[in-house]
């Protein structure tokens, strides 16, 4: 029982010392996106087969993107030093709202991928998205499916 | 039984190895190594690792249960020297390999695996991200057959932790390869870094701990390539840097599967048994399937084609050099 209380403390000096030195040593994530160009061949990366129209956020630090064929949305937002990706289906949505400074909310049903911001600075392409997403909600998902003319 | 003072000697050496990832933040910071540190992902691995050290605090009984029940019924009285050390770490190491395996081949197993591969970096913080539920996912069965034959629980476990040490300095990208004879022998950080990437030509390779041995006998050793860099972590990768949500995220996505209406139980089955990515639905992302549509995609790899319009992509351009590389996977 000793051993395992002096593991616990080690990693939390170890933990602190980490903290530490990385705030001091710490470079700012400079990574930005240059336009839709570089959003799509960075999602490309993770979604090979992807073709698509990308819509590129207001700090140019994440994009959405109209995939065509209906393959959806996808997504791609800066997560730390490293560029994360996912497609976006039916139900994938939790909730979608607009927030004070008018970026996009999202939340997901993906336990491991809980939420994101994206803020669209055109406001008629934040519109267009804002509905987009939400049609992606399961509530709407489920509703689109009990309607017969959507079927 | 081996002698306390090993144990002893295996901890401080466990301590010592810990400095040397402030160390690598250091050097990496003069820009004096390659090492790329991540502040909120580096304090994720700390916090896992306490969670990890924590529930294996708890739940160890389970493995020192089923291996001292073994040894009260063993075969053999095999003595502890050094050469039934060397015995025992060269067995363990093989069923480390088969454990390895196994956690990445079905995915209930997986599931408790994956926290291990969940980081998008790989540098020696990344030795702290353990799972939390090895010791309930039933593989420490696998200790099992060493206790029957006759091996002592306690040179089985010195075994196991002199292996878990050596394995430390393999995740790093500071060193690039080591001399070839080292390379064709043991575990290295190249062989280590295919194993964490989630480029579909190196998913599911080098299970190795410490001998590659295994990996070239069971045909599992994919070499690194200079032509494809390493992407880490995983297929789909996590958008959070919060420990209980790394440790647990495909539990909660297993259940989710197995939850769902109309399933038969074959079908439940394979959810829980089968490799991870498969479905029931036949639109699997499995290795397998996976592999095989980028062996696809580079047979009938066509020049890049010129994007037409803002936005659009024909063939996303890290792939147009791969492709020009094209090898069978």
């Amino acid at each position: 029982m000793s051993e395992l209380v002096i593991s616990i403390l080690v990693n939390v000096v170890l933990g602190i010392v980490l903290l530490a030195l990385l705030y001091r040593k710490r470079a700012s994530d400079t990574a930005r996106l240059a336009g839709a160009d570089e959003a799509m061949n960075i999602f490309g990366l993770h979604f090979p087969d992807a073709l698509g129209c990308a819509t590129v956020a207001a700090d140019q630090r994440g994009a959405l993107i109209d995939l065509h064929g209906g393959a959806g949305v996808g997504l791609l937002l800066r997560q730390g030093r490293r560029w994360n990706a996912r497609l976006l289906a039916p139900g994938d949505v939790a909730a979608v709202e607009l927030d004070q400074e008018a970026a996009v909310n999202l939340r997901f049903v993906d336990f491991g991928w809980p939420r994101a911001r994206i803020r669209i600075a055109d406001a008629d392409a934040c519109a267009m998205w804002l509905a987009r997403l939400e049609s992606l909600t399961a509530q709407s998902s489920s509703r689109h499916r009990a309607d017969p003319r959507h079927a | 039984m081996p002698d306390p003072i090993y144990f002893h000697a295996a901890t401080a050496a466990q301590l010592l190895l810990l400095l040397l990832i402030p160390l690598e933040v250091l050097l990496a910071s003069g820009a004096r190594i390659k090492a790329e540190y991540d502040t909120r992902d580096t304090l994720a691995n700390v916090a896992v690792s306490g969670g990890s050290i924590f529930f294996w605090g708890m739940l160890s009984w389970l493995y020192y249960g089923g291996v001292t029940f073994a040894y009260t019924h063993r075969l053999l009285d095999v003595p502890f020297t050094w050469w039934s050390l060397l015995i025992v770490f060269v067995l363990d190491d093989c069923r480390y390999y088969w454990w390895h395996r196994i956690s990445h081949r079905s995915r209930w197993f997986w599931a408790s695996h994956i926290v291990h591969h969940s980081s998008q970096h790989f540098n020696l913080s990344t030795n702290l991200r353990q799972s939390w539920t090895s010791e309930f996912s039933g593989l420490t069965l696998l200790n099992v057959p060493l206790a029957f034959i006759g091996f002592h629980p306690g040179t089985i476990a010195l075994a196991f932790t002199v292996n878990l040490l050596y394995q430390f300095w393999i995740h790093t990208e500071a060193i690039d390869r080591m001399p070839r004879w080292f390379e064709w022998l043991l575990n290295t950080p190249s062989h280590h870094r295919v194993h964490h990437a989630s480029n579909p030509r190196y998913l599911d390779a080098n299970y190795a701990g410490v001998f590659m041995l295994w990996d070239r006998l069971f045909g599992t050793f994919v070499p690194e390539q200079a032509d494809e860099p390493v992407r880490y972590g995983l297929v789909k990768n996590l958008g959070t840097f919060n420990p209980a949500r790394i440790a647990l995220h495909e539990y909660v996505g297993l259940a989710r599967d197995l939850l769902r209406r109309n399933l038969t139980w074959m079908q439940r089955a394979g959810y829980l048994f089968g490799p991870p990515g498969w479905n029931h639905e036949g639109s699997a992302k499995t290795t397998a399937a996976l592999r095989a549509a980028e062996l696809e995609r580079r047979l009938h790899a066509k020049p890049a084609a010129v994007a037409s319009g803002a936005g659009m992509l024909a063939e996303p351009s890290g792939y147009a050099a791969a492709q020009r590389n094209a090898r069978p996977l």
